[in-house]
Protein backbone atom coordinates (compact mmCIF):
# COMPACT_ATOMS: atom_id res chain seq x y z
CA UNK A 1 0.00 0.00 0.00
CA UNK A 2 1.13 3.49 -1.23
CA UNK A 3 0.79 4.68 3.12
CA UNK A 4 3.78 1.95 3.51
CA UNK A 5 6.06 2.89 1.27
CA UNK A 6 5.98 6.56 3.05
CA UNK A 7 6.48 5.01 5.90
CA UNK A 8 9.47 3.49 5.01
CA UNK A 9 10.63 6.69 3.23
CA UNK A 10 9.84 8.94 6.43
CA UNK A 11 11.46 6.12 8.49
CA UNK A 12 14.61 6.56 6.57
CA UNK A 13 14.45 10.03 6.75
CA UNK A 14 14.35 9.46 10.65
CA UNK A 15 17.41 7.07 10.58
CA UNK A 16 19.57 9.58 8.48
CA UNK A 17 18.60 12.62 10.51
CA UNK A 18 18.34 11.98 14.04
CA UNK A 19 22.43 13.08 15.07
CA UNK A 20 21.86 16.00 13.31
CA UNK A 21 21.66 19.24 15.65
CA UNK A 22 20.08 22.48 15.59
CA UNK A 23 23.44 24.27 15.69
CA UNK A 24 24.50 22.56 12.02
CA UNK A 25 27.38 20.37 14.14
CA UNK A 26 25.52 16.91 13.87
CA UNK A 27 25.72 13.91 11.61
CA UNK A 28 26.22 13.13 8.43
CA UNK A 29 25.76 16.26 6.61
CA UNK A 30 25.85 19.03 9.57
CA UNK A 31 22.30 20.13 8.78
CA UNK A 32 20.99 23.55 10.50
CA UNK A 33 17.63 24.17 12.56
CA UNK A 34 14.94 24.24 9.99
CA UNK A 35 16.87 22.15 7.43
CA UNK A 36 16.45 18.90 9.84
CA UNK A 37 12.89 17.42 9.17
CA UNK A 38 10.49 17.75 12.45
CA UNK A 39 10.57 14.19 12.59
CA UNK A 40 14.11 13.69 13.32
CA UNK A 41 14.20 16.67 15.65
CA UNK A 42 11.46 14.93 18.01
CA UNK A 43 13.19 11.66 17.93
CA UNK A 44 16.52 13.56 18.73
CA UNK A 45 15.27 14.69 21.99
CA UNK A 46 13.29 11.21 22.96
CA UNK A 47 16.71 9.27 22.11
CA UNK A 48 18.98 11.35 24.37
CA UNK A 49 15.43 11.20 27.39
CA UNK A 50 16.09 7.39 26.90
CA UNK A 51 19.62 7.37 26.92
CA UNK A 52 19.48 9.31 30.28
CA UNK A 53 17.15 7.48 31.55
CA UNK A 54 18.31 3.70 30.78
CA UNK A 55 19.32 3.12 34.52
CA UNK A 56 17.40 5.06 36.45
CA UNK A 57 15.81 8.09 35.95
CA UNK A 58 17.44 11.62 37.29
CA UNK A 59 15.56 13.88 39.19
CA UNK A 60 13.21 16.73 36.98
CA UNK A 61 14.86 19.47 37.89
CA UNK A 62 18.30 18.30 36.79
CA UNK A 63 16.32 16.78 33.48
CA UNK A 64 14.87 20.11 33.25
CA UNK A 65 18.69 21.97 33.32
CA UNK A 66 20.31 19.53 30.99
CA UNK A 67 17.26 19.66 28.28
CA UNK A 68 16.68 23.86 28.64
CA UNK A 69 21.07 24.26 28.26
CA UNK A 70 20.81 21.99 24.76
CA UNK A 71 17.81 24.40 23.44
CA UNK A 72 19.00 26.10 20.76
CA UNK A 73 22.66 23.85 20.56
CA UNK A 74 21.50 20.37 20.14
CA UNK A 75 18.15 20.48 19.70
CA UNK A 76 15.13 22.58 18.55
CA UNK A 77 13.35 25.22 21.28
CA UNK A 78 10.16 24.28 20.27
CA UNK A 79 10.50 20.32 20.74
CA UNK A 80 12.63 20.85 24.32
CA UNK A 81 9.78 23.39 24.84
CA UNK A 82 7.21 20.37 24.68
CA UNK A 83 9.22 17.98 26.17
CA UNK A 84 9.40 20.13 29.27
CA UNK A 85 5.61 20.47 29.82
CA UNK A 86 5.45 16.43 29.40
CA UNK A 87 8.53 15.59 31.72
CA UNK A 88 5.97 14.37 34.18
CA UNK A 89 3.93 12.49 31.63
CA UNK A 90 7.88 10.79 30.05
CA UNK A 91 9.51 10.45 33.68
CA UNK A 92 6.07 8.45 34.73
CA UNK A 93 6.55 6.03 31.87
CA UNK A 94 10.24 5.72 31.86
CA UNK A 95 9.83 4.99 35.72
CA UNK A 96 7.50 2.63 34.58
CA UNK A 97 9.04 0.71 31.82
CA UNK A 98 12.13 -1.05 31.69
CA UNK A 99 14.40 0.09 34.09
CA UNK A 100 17.60 -1.75 32.51
CA UNK A 101 17.52 -2.83 28.96
CA UNK B 1 -36.19 -8.71 41.00
CA UNK B 2 -35.74 -5.93 43.92
CA UNK B 3 -38.62 -5.04 45.91
CA UNK B 4 -38.15 -4.14 48.99
CA UNK B 5 -41.88 -4.98 50.28
CA UNK B 6 -42.13 -8.09 50.77
CA UNK B 7 -45.83 -9.44 50.37
CA UNK B 8 -45.69 -7.58 46.90
CA UNK B 9 -42.20 -9.22 46.39
CA UNK B 10 -43.37 -12.74 46.77
CA UNK B 11 -47.10 -11.63 44.84
CA UNK B 12 -45.13 -10.74 41.80
CA UNK B 13 -42.84 -13.83 42.05
CA UNK B 14 -45.75 -15.85 41.75
CA UNK B 15 -46.87 -13.97 38.93
CA UNK B 16 -43.91 -14.03 37.50
CA UNK B 17 -43.82 -17.92 37.59
CA UNK B 18 -47.32 -18.42 35.90
CA UNK B 19 -45.79 -16.13 33.28
CA UNK B 20 -43.50 -18.92 32.83
CA UNK B 21 -40.75 -16.56 34.03
CA UNK B 22 -37.77 -18.29 35.98
CA UNK B 23 -36.62 -15.79 38.52
CA UNK B 24 -32.85 -16.40 39.81
CA UNK B 25 -32.70 -13.90 42.31
CA UNK B 26 -35.63 -11.92 44.91
CA UNK B 27 -33.99 -9.62 46.61
CA UNK B 28 -34.61 -6.46 48.78
CA UNK B 29 -31.84 -3.93 48.56
CA UNK B 30 -29.59 -2.91 45.44
CA UNK B 31 -25.85 -4.69 46.93
CA UNK B 32 -28.08 -7.90 47.38
CA UNK B 33 -28.93 -7.45 43.48
CA UNK B 34 -25.39 -7.05 42.36
CA UNK B 35 -24.63 -9.80 44.52
CA UNK B 36 -27.42 -11.33 43.22
CA UNK B 37 -26.81 -10.41 39.60
CA UNK B 38 -22.80 -11.46 39.13
CA UNK B 39 -24.15 -15.06 40.61
CA UNK B 40 -27.03 -15.75 38.57
CA UNK B 41 -26.56 -13.69 35.73
CA UNK B 42 -30.03 -13.31 34.86
CA UNK B 43 -31.61 -11.58 31.44
CA UNK B 44 -33.08 -8.70 33.08
CA UNK B 45 -33.61 -6.92 35.85
CA UNK B 46 -37.02 -6.01 37.51
CA UNK B 47 -36.98 -3.48 40.02
CA UNK B 48 -39.12 -1.33 42.30
CA UNK B 49 -37.77 2.20 42.10
CA UNK B 50 -37.83 3.79 45.07
CA UNK B 51 -36.56 0.69 47.79
CA UNK B 52 -34.37 1.14 50.78
CA UNK B 53 -30.81 0.67 51.52
CA UNK B 54 -27.59 2.39 50.24
CA UNK B 55 -28.72 2.25 46.25
CA UNK B 56 -31.91 3.37 45.26
CA UNK B 57 -33.75 1.77 42.25
CA UNK B 58 -32.44 4.37 39.92
CA UNK B 59 -28.66 4.07 41.02
CA UNK B 60 -29.20 0.43 40.76
CA UNK B 61 -29.91 0.04 37.60
CA UNK B 62 -27.43 2.55 36.12
CA UNK B 63 -24.72 0.33 37.71
CA UNK B 64 -26.61 -3.19 36.80
CA UNK B 65 -26.53 -1.73 33.03
CA UNK B 66 -22.69 -0.02 33.06
CA UNK B 67 -21.12 -3.17 34.87
CA UNK B 68 -22.83 -6.57 33.28
CA UNK B 69 -24.94 -4.53 30.27
CA UNK B 70 -28.49 -5.91 32.11
CA UNK B 71 -31.49 -4.20 30.69
CA UNK B 72 -33.78 -3.19 33.82
CA UNK B 73 -37.28 -2.83 33.85
CA UNK B 74 -38.93 -0.59 36.57
CA UNK B 75 -41.64 -1.55 38.64
CA UNK B 76 -43.18 2.21 39.97
CA UNK B 77 -46.08 3.77 41.69
CA UNK B 78 -43.90 6.93 41.94
CA UNK B 79 -45.13 9.23 39.72
CA UNK B 80 -43.71 12.53 40.94
CA UNK B 81 -41.78 14.34 38.11
CA UNK B 82 -38.33 14.67 39.75
CA UNK B 83 -38.24 10.59 40.10
CA UNK B 84 -39.42 10.24 36.49
CA UNK B 85 -36.70 12.76 35.05
CA UNK B 86 -33.73 10.87 37.37
CA UNK B 87 -35.70 7.10 35.91
CA UNK B 88 -35.22 8.58 32.51
CA UNK B 89 -32.11 9.82 32.38
CA UNK B 90 -30.54 6.27 32.80
CA UNK B 91 -32.76 5.17 29.72
CA UNK B 92 -34.62 2.18 31.17
CA UNK B 93 -36.22 -0.52 28.92
CA UNK B 94 -39.21 -0.59 30.30
CA UNK B 95 -41.68 0.75 33.25
CA UNK B 96 -44.82 -1.04 34.77
CA UNK B 97 -46.90 0.61 36.72
CA UNK B 98 -48.28 -0.44 39.45
CA UNK B 99 -50.60 -1.61 40.25
CA UNK B 100 -50.65 -3.99 36.95
CA UNK B 101 -52.56 -7.05 35.54
CA UNK B 102 -50.26 -9.94 34.72
CA UNK B 103 -50.49 -9.38 31.12
CA UNK B 104 -49.10 -5.71 31.01
CA UNK B 105 -45.92 -6.92 33.40
CA UNK B 106 -45.26 -9.88 30.49
CA UNK B 107 -45.36 -6.67 28.02
CA UNK B 108 -43.41 -4.72 29.80
CA UNK B 109 -40.74 -7.58 29.70
CA UNK B 110 -41.58 -8.78 26.42
CA UNK B 111 -40.90 -5.30 24.89
CA UNK B 112 -37.45 -5.09 27.31
CA UNK B 113 -36.35 -8.56 26.49
CA UNK B 114 -36.97 -7.83 22.56
CA UNK B 115 -35.21 -3.85 23.10
CA UNK B 116 -32.23 -5.41 24.55
CA UNK B 117 -31.69 -8.23 21.47
CA UNK B 118 -31.96 -5.78 19.34
CA UNK B 119 -29.67 -3.05 20.88
CA UNK B 120 -27.29 -5.94 21.56
CA UNK B 121 -27.17 -6.91 17.81
CA UNK B 122 -26.74 -3.92 17.15
CA UNK B 123 -24.11 -3.50 19.35
CA UNK B 124 -22.40 -6.59 17.83
CA UNK B 125 -22.53 -5.55 14.30
CA UNK B 126 -20.70 -2.15 14.97
CA UNK B 127 -18.02 -4.06 16.35
CA UNK B 128 -17.40 -6.58 13.47
CA UNK B 129 -15.71 -6.20 10.52
CA UNK B 130 -18.16 -6.87 7.44
CA UNK B 131 -16.20 -8.77 4.80
CA UNK B 132 -14.35 -10.94 6.91
CA UNK B 133 -17.02 -11.34 10.22
CA UNK B 134 -13.49 -10.53 12.71
CA UNK B 135 -14.19 -7.92 15.07
CA UNK B 136 -13.26 -4.59 13.44
CA UNK B 137 -11.04 -2.08 15.15
CA UNK B 138 -13.57 -0.84 17.90
CA UNK B 139 -14.59 -4.32 18.87
CA UNK B 140 -10.93 -5.27 19.28
CA UNK B 141 -9.79 -2.51 21.60
CA UNK B 142 -13.33 -3.22 23.59
CA UNK B 143 -12.73 -6.96 23.78
CA UNK B 144 -8.87 -6.68 24.27
CA UNK B 145 -8.59 -4.48 26.83
CA UNK B 146 -11.07 -6.68 28.87
CA UNK B 147 -9.07 -9.40 28.49
CA UNK B 148 -5.86 -8.20 29.24
CA UNK B 149 -7.08 -6.99 32.79
CA UNK B 150 -8.61 -10.59 33.00
CA UNK B 151 -5.03 -12.18 31.89
CA UNK B 152 -3.44 -9.35 34.58
CA UNK B 153 -5.48 -10.21 37.94
CA UNK B 154 -5.08 -13.88 36.50
CA UNK B 155 -1.64 -13.63 35.90
CA UNK B 156 -2.02 -15.36 32.74
CA UNK B 157 0.33 -14.87 29.34
CA UNK B 158 -0.75 -13.27 26.11
CA UNK B 159 0.71 -12.76 23.15
CA UNK B 160 0.07 -10.45 20.56
CA UNK B 161 0.06 -11.17 16.63
CA UNK B 162 0.12 -8.42 13.90
CA UNK B 163 -0.24 -9.22 10.44
CA UNK B 164 -0.42 -7.32 7.45
CA UNK B 165 -0.69 -8.99 3.72
CA UNK B 166 2.07 -8.29 1.49
CA UNK B 167 1.01 -6.78 -2.39
CA UNK B 168 -2.46 -5.95 -1.41
CA UNK B 169 -1.91 -2.82 -3.68
CA UNK B 170 -0.78 -4.51 -6.47
CA UNK B 171 -3.63 -7.15 -6.56
CA UNK B 172 -5.83 -4.79 -6.12
CA UNK B 173 -4.68 -2.61 -8.96
CA UNK B 174 -3.86 -5.98 -11.79
CA UNK B 175 -6.47 -8.01 -10.59
CA UNK B 176 -9.00 -5.69 -9.15
CA UNK B 177 -11.08 -5.28 -5.70
CA UNK B 178 -13.26 -7.95 -5.50
CA UNK B 179 -9.75 -10.23 -6.04
CA UNK B 180 -8.51 -7.91 -3.09
CA UNK B 181 -11.65 -8.74 -1.01
CA UNK B 182 -11.22 -13.00 -1.76
CA UNK B 183 -7.75 -11.94 -0.53
CA UNK B 184 -8.74 -10.70 2.95
CA UNK B 185 -11.14 -13.22 3.65
CA UNK B 186 -8.42 -15.64 3.33
CA UNK B 187 -6.36 -14.28 5.31
CA UNK B 188 -9.27 -14.11 7.80
CA UNK B 189 -9.43 -18.14 7.07
CA UNK B 190 -6.04 -18.33 7.92
CA UNK B 191 -6.08 -15.80 11.35
CA UNK B 192 -9.26 -19.07 12.57
CA UNK B 193 -7.87 -21.59 11.73
CA UNK B 194 -4.83 -21.14 13.71
CA UNK B 195 -6.11 -19.11 16.71
CA UNK B 196 -8.36 -20.50 18.96
CA UNK B 197 -11.85 -20.23 18.98
CA UNK B 198 -11.10 -17.84 22.90
CA UNK B 199 -8.59 -16.06 21.47
CA UNK B 200 -9.66 -12.31 19.77
CA UNK B 201 -8.94 -11.51 16.02
CA UNK B 202 -9.87 -8.56 14.38
CA UNK B 203 -9.52 -6.84 10.86
CA UNK B 204 -7.79 -3.29 11.76
CA UNK B 205 -8.34 -1.96 9.00
CA UNK B 206 -6.79 -2.25 5.30
CA UNK B 207 -4.84 -4.98 5.08
CA UNK B 208 -3.71 -4.99 8.65
CA UNK B 209 -5.22 -7.97 10.87
CA UNK B 210 -4.40 -9.08 14.55
CA UNK B 211 -4.55 -11.63 17.32
CA UNK B 212 -4.72 -11.56 21.00
CA UNK B 213 -4.06 -14.98 22.24
CA UNK B 214 -4.55 -15.24 26.06
CA UNK B 215 -2.43 -18.26 27.53
CA UNK B 216 -0.59 -19.48 24.67
CA UNK B 217 0.38 -22.77 26.00
CA UNK B 218 3.78 -21.08 26.96
CA UNK B 219 4.37 -21.74 23.10
CA UNK B 220 7.53 -19.68 21.66
CA UNK B 221 6.76 -16.68 19.92
CA UNK B 222 8.68 -18.61 16.60
CA UNK B 223 5.85 -21.55 16.56
CA UNK B 224 2.97 -19.34 16.55
CA UNK B 225 4.07 -17.23 12.88
CA UNK B 226 5.21 -20.55 12.08
CA UNK B 227 1.83 -21.61 12.50
CA UNK B 228 0.27 -19.02 11.18
CA UNK B 229 2.83 -19.35 7.59
CA UNK B 230 2.04 -23.04 7.50
CA UNK B 231 -1.70 -22.20 7.65
CA UNK B 232 -1.29 -19.75 5.13
CA UNK B 233 1.14 -21.89 3.02
CA UNK B 234 -1.37 -24.83 3.01
CA UNK B 235 -4.49 -22.29 1.82
CA UNK B 236 -2.31 -21.16 -0.73
CA UNK B 237 -1.75 -24.99 -2.10
CA UNK B 238 -5.63 -25.93 -1.70
CA UNK B 239 -6.81 -22.61 -3.91
CA UNK B 240 -3.84 -22.78 -6.36
CA UNK B 241 -4.91 -19.11 -7.23
CA UNK B 242 -3.11 -16.38 -9.21
CA UNK B 243 -2.27 -14.29 -6.20
CA UNK B 244 -0.93 -16.33 -3.34
CA UNK B 245 -1.65 -14.63 0.44
CA UNK B 246 1.31 -13.83 1.80
CA UNK B 247 1.44 -11.79 5.31
CA UNK B 248 4.36 -9.87 7.09
CA UNK B 249 4.32 -10.85 10.83
CA UNK B 250 5.27 -9.48 14.13
CA UNK B 251 4.54 -11.18 17.57
CA UNK B 252 4.98 -9.49 20.73
CA UNK B 253 4.53 -11.40 23.94
CA UNK B 254 3.06 -9.42 26.42
CA UNK B 255 4.73 -8.12 29.55
CA UNK B 256 2.91 -5.65 31.84
CA UNK B 257 5.73 -3.91 33.09
CA UNK B 258 7.00 -3.18 29.36
CA UNK B 259 3.64 -2.83 28.02
CA UNK B 260 1.38 -1.27 30.35
CA UNK B 261 -1.44 -0.36 27.97
CA UNK B 262 -2.57 -2.45 24.92
CA UNK B 263 -1.53 0.82 22.84
CA UNK B 264 1.94 -0.85 23.79
CA UNK B 265 1.70 -3.98 23.17
CA UNK B 266 0.49 -3.02 20.03
CA UNK B 267 2.83 -0.50 18.81
CA UNK B 268 5.45 -3.33 19.79
CA UNK B 269 4.23 -6.15 17.47
CA UNK B 270 3.72 -2.98 14.53
CA UNK B 271 7.01 -2.36 14.29
CA UNK B 272 8.11 -6.01 14.67
CA UNK B 273 5.41 -6.82 11.49
CA UNK B 274 7.22 -3.23 9.94
CA UNK B 275 10.88 -5.02 10.28
CA UNK B 276 9.30 -8.43 8.52
CA UNK B 277 7.42 -6.39 5.98
CA UNK B 278 11.32 -4.56 5.44
CA UNK B 279 13.00 -8.07 5.27
CA UNK B 280 10.08 -8.90 2.56
CA UNK B 281 10.35 -5.99 0.33
CA UNK B 282 14.30 -6.80 0.34
CA UNK B 283 13.65 -10.12 -0.84
CA UNK B 284 10.95 -9.02 -2.93
CA UNK B 285 13.00 -6.88 -4.92
CA UNK B 286 15.18 -9.45 -5.19
CA UNK B 287 18.65 -8.20 -6.30
CA UNK B 288 19.60 -6.29 -2.75
CA UNK B 289 19.46 -8.40 -0.13
CA UNK B 290 20.55 -6.38 3.01
CA UNK B 291 23.82 -7.34 3.24
CA UNK B 292 24.81 -6.46 -0.24
CA UNK B 293 23.27 -2.70 0.59
CA UNK B 294 25.20 -3.04 3.60
CA UNK B 295 28.12 -3.13 1.59
CA UNK B 296 27.15 -0.90 -1.24
CA UNK B 297 27.18 2.25 1.32
CA UNK B 298 30.19 3.93 1.04
CA UNK B 299 32.12 3.63 4.65
CA UNK B 300 33.41 7.21 5.71
CA UNK B 301 36.79 6.59 4.26
CA UNK B 302 38.32 4.49 1.13
CA UNK B 303 37.38 1.27 0.65
CA UNK B 304 41.50 0.39 0.53
CA UNK B 305 42.21 1.15 4.09
CA UNK B 306 38.89 -0.10 5.73
CA UNK B 307 37.40 -3.37 5.42
CA UNK B 308 33.46 -3.07 4.12
CA UNK B 309 31.34 -4.26 7.25
CA UNK B 310 31.04 -8.13 6.67
CA UNK B 311 27.73 -9.63 5.20
CA UNK B 312 24.96 -9.87 7.89
CA UNK B 313 21.86 -11.30 7.74
CA UNK B 314 18.26 -9.40 7.68
CA UNK B 315 17.60 -7.00 10.72
CA UNK B 316 14.86 -9.08 11.09
CA UNK B 317 15.50 -10.24 14.80
CA UNK B 318 16.57 -6.65 16.01
CA UNK B 319 15.13 -8.13 19.45
CA UNK B 320 17.68 -11.45 19.35
CA UNK B 321 20.42 -9.89 18.17
CA UNK B 322 20.40 -7.32 20.75
CA UNK B 323 18.17 -7.05 23.35
CA UNK B 324 19.55 -3.83 24.94
CA UNK B 325 19.46 -1.80 21.55
CA UNK B 326 15.76 -2.99 20.86
CA UNK B 327 14.59 -2.24 24.88
CA UNK B 328 16.17 1.47 24.09
CA UNK B 329 14.33 1.49 20.75
CA UNK B 330 11.00 0.74 22.94
CA UNK B 331 11.76 3.94 25.08
CA UNK B 332 12.64 5.75 21.89
CA UNK B 333 9.21 4.65 20.31
CA UNK B 334 6.86 5.63 23.10
CA UNK B 335 8.84 9.03 24.14
CA UNK B 336 8.45 9.87 20.63
CA UNK B 337 4.90 8.85 19.98
CA UNK B 338 4.00 11.83 23.41
CA UNK B 339 6.54 14.02 22.18
CA UNK B 340 5.28 14.28 18.53
CA UNK B 341 2.10 14.68 20.24
CA UNK B 342 3.22 17.35 22.57
CA UNK B 343 4.60 18.97 19.23
CA UNK B 344 0.94 19.24 17.34
CA UNK B 345 1.07 16.02 15.97
CA UNK B 346 -2.46 14.20 15.30
CA UNK B 347 -2.64 10.99 17.07
CA UNK B 348 -1.87 8.67 14.23
CA UNK B 349 0.83 10.74 12.77
CA UNK B 350 2.30 10.59 16.17
CA UNK B 351 1.86 6.40 16.17
CA UNK B 352 3.51 6.47 12.88
CA UNK B 353 6.84 8.28 13.96
CA UNK B 354 7.05 6.17 16.87
CA UNK B 355 7.04 3.29 14.31
CA UNK B 356 9.93 5.50 12.55
CA UNK B 357 11.76 6.20 15.85
CA UNK B 358 11.90 2.03 16.54
CA UNK B 359 13.94 1.66 13.71
CA UNK B 360 16.06 5.05 13.65
CA UNK B 361 19.03 2.88 14.78
CA UNK B 362 18.61 0.17 12.43
CA UNK B 363 21.89 1.09 11.04
CA UNK B 364 23.73 0.94 14.01
CA UNK B 365 22.72 -2.78 14.50
CA UNK B 366 24.12 -3.82 11.25
CA UNK B 367 27.31 -2.30 11.89
CA UNK B 368 28.04 -3.43 15.00
CA UNK B 369 27.75 -6.96 13.88
CA UNK B 370 30.90 -5.76 11.90
CA UNK B 371 33.17 -5.89 15.04
CA UNK B 372 36.39 -5.13 13.27
CA UNK B 373 34.74 -1.85 11.55
CA UNK B 374 33.88 -0.71 14.53
CA UNK B 375 37.21 -1.06 16.52
CA UNK B 376 39.08 1.29 13.96
CA UNK B 377 36.11 4.03 13.39
CA UNK B 378 35.94 7.06 15.73
CA UNK B 379 32.25 7.22 16.99
CA UNK B 380 31.93 10.20 14.87
CA UNK B 381 32.68 7.67 11.94
CA UNK B 382 29.89 5.71 13.20
CA UNK B 383 27.46 8.47 13.53
CA UNK B 384 28.20 9.57 9.95
CA UNK B 385 27.61 5.82 8.55
CA UNK B 386 25.12 4.29 10.62
CA UNK B 387 22.80 7.16 9.92
CA UNK B 388 23.34 6.42 5.95
CA UNK B 389 23.65 2.91 6.57
CA UNK B 390 19.91 2.65 7.95
CA UNK B 391 18.02 5.47 5.38
CA UNK B 392 19.37 2.79 3.01
CA UNK B 393 18.40 -0.09 4.42
CA UNK B 394 15.08 1.52 4.58
CA UNK B 395 15.06 2.56 1.20
CA UNK B 396 15.27 6.38 1.51
CA UNK B 397 16.92 8.38 -1.37
CA UNK B 398 19.27 10.32 1.66
CA UNK B 399 18.12 13.62 0.76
Amino acid sequence: MATKDDFFQRAASVALRHHERWDGLGYPDRLRGQEIPMDARIVAVADAFAAMTRLGVPDAAALETHFRREAGARFDMSVVAAFIELLPVLTRRAEAGESTP
Amino acid sequence: MVEDEIIIAKDIERTLVELGYRVTGNVRTGLAALRAIEETRPDLMLSDIGIKGDLDGIELAAIARERFALPVVFLTSHADESTWARASAIDPYGYVLKPFSPRELRAGLEQALRRHAADARLKRQSNTDELTGLNNRRGFLMLAEQQLKVAARANRQAMLVFADLNGMKAVNDTLGHEAGDALLRDAAKALRLTFRESDILARLGGDEFVALAIEPDGEAQDILEQRLQATVRKLNDDSGRLDPLSMSVGVCAWNPKVHPTLQDLLAEADAKMYEAKLQHRQLESGSMPVAARAASVTPPQSRSTRPAPPAVAAPRALELRCAALAAQARCVARYSRILARGCGYTEQDAVILGRAAYLRDIGELVISEADSYVDQSSSEQRLEHHTKLGASLLGGDQR
